[in-house]
């Protein structure tokens, strides 16, 4: 009975948390749209890059933990695509933005069932 | 008997809180929290805590170099330490085995059973 009352005190505790931080999740996943709108038009900077890597990495790691697994995986797999010495072809940087683009219909959805 | 104490080093402040959350409120340890590697060492030396949660991807000073900080200063080398690595590192697992971790835990986790997983690599009952 102790038991089950406080898994059910840390899932409130969670929910809460995820409340608090979908603004950040969503800044994270417009860096990723930032990113892939330059590297369709062929001027994605290094510095850029390197960021939109990281926030797809942190993405993969947050998603995971608020139970958004389909979210930590496009997240990993944005983060794979962006690492540094994988030059991106045309079809390749369209594949990463539509995954991008699904990731952040999987944050909307998300966060309209947390309402 | 006195709550176990673990000390928290990670960059990410959404994972610091869930992870505090969770602990505290599920298996009752008390949970002090570090935002990067250096902030870990003093907050080590200073709360010497039962167990260290290391986060191995960190700006600067990263998990394994924080690592070995700890092992070289006399107060906090015998603090076991276990690492938390995200998936697309965990093809590393071996490598980070091999530096005498009591136990590396994989991101994303199931926040639910972090506890029994801290506890198994900690050799701890709960």
């Amino acid at each position: 009975m102790e038991e089950s009352r406080r898994r059910r005190a840390a899932v409130a505790a969670v929910a809460a948390i995820w409340k608090r931080v979908q603004a950040v999740v969503s800044g994270r996943v417009a860096l990723l749209e930032q990113a892939t709108a330059a590297l369709q038009v062929g001027i994605l900077e290094e510095e850029l890059r390197r960021e939109a890597e990281q926030a797809a990495h942190k993405l993969a790691g947050c998603l995971g933990i608020f139970g958004l697994e389909e979210g930590s995986r496009l997240a990993l797999q944005a983060e794979q695509a962006l690492r540094a010495g994988a030059p991106l072809a045309g079809h390749q940087a369209r594949r990463l933005a539509e995954l991008v683009a699904t990731l952040r219909r999987e944050l909307e959805a998300a966060q309209r069932d947390s309402l | 008997m006195p709550a176990r104490r673990i000390l928290l080093i990670d960059d990410e402040e959404d994972i610091r809180e869930v992870v505090q959350v969770v602990l505290e409120m599920m298996a009752g340890w008390e949970v002090f929290q570090a935002r990067s590697g250096r902030e870990g060492l003093n907050r080590a030396t200073i709360h010497r805590p039962d167990l260290i949660l290391l986060d191995v991807m960190m700006p600067g000073m990263d998990g394994p170099a924080t690592l070995q900080a700890l092992r070289s200063e006399a107060k906090t080398c015998r603090i076991p330490v276990v690492f938390l690595t995200a998936k697309a590192q965990s093809a590393d697992r071996s490598r980070l085995d091999q530096l005498g971790v009591a136990g590396v835990i994989t991101k994303p986790f199931d926040f639910l059973q972090l506890p029994g997983q801290v506890a198994g690599a900690a050799g701890w009952s709960i």
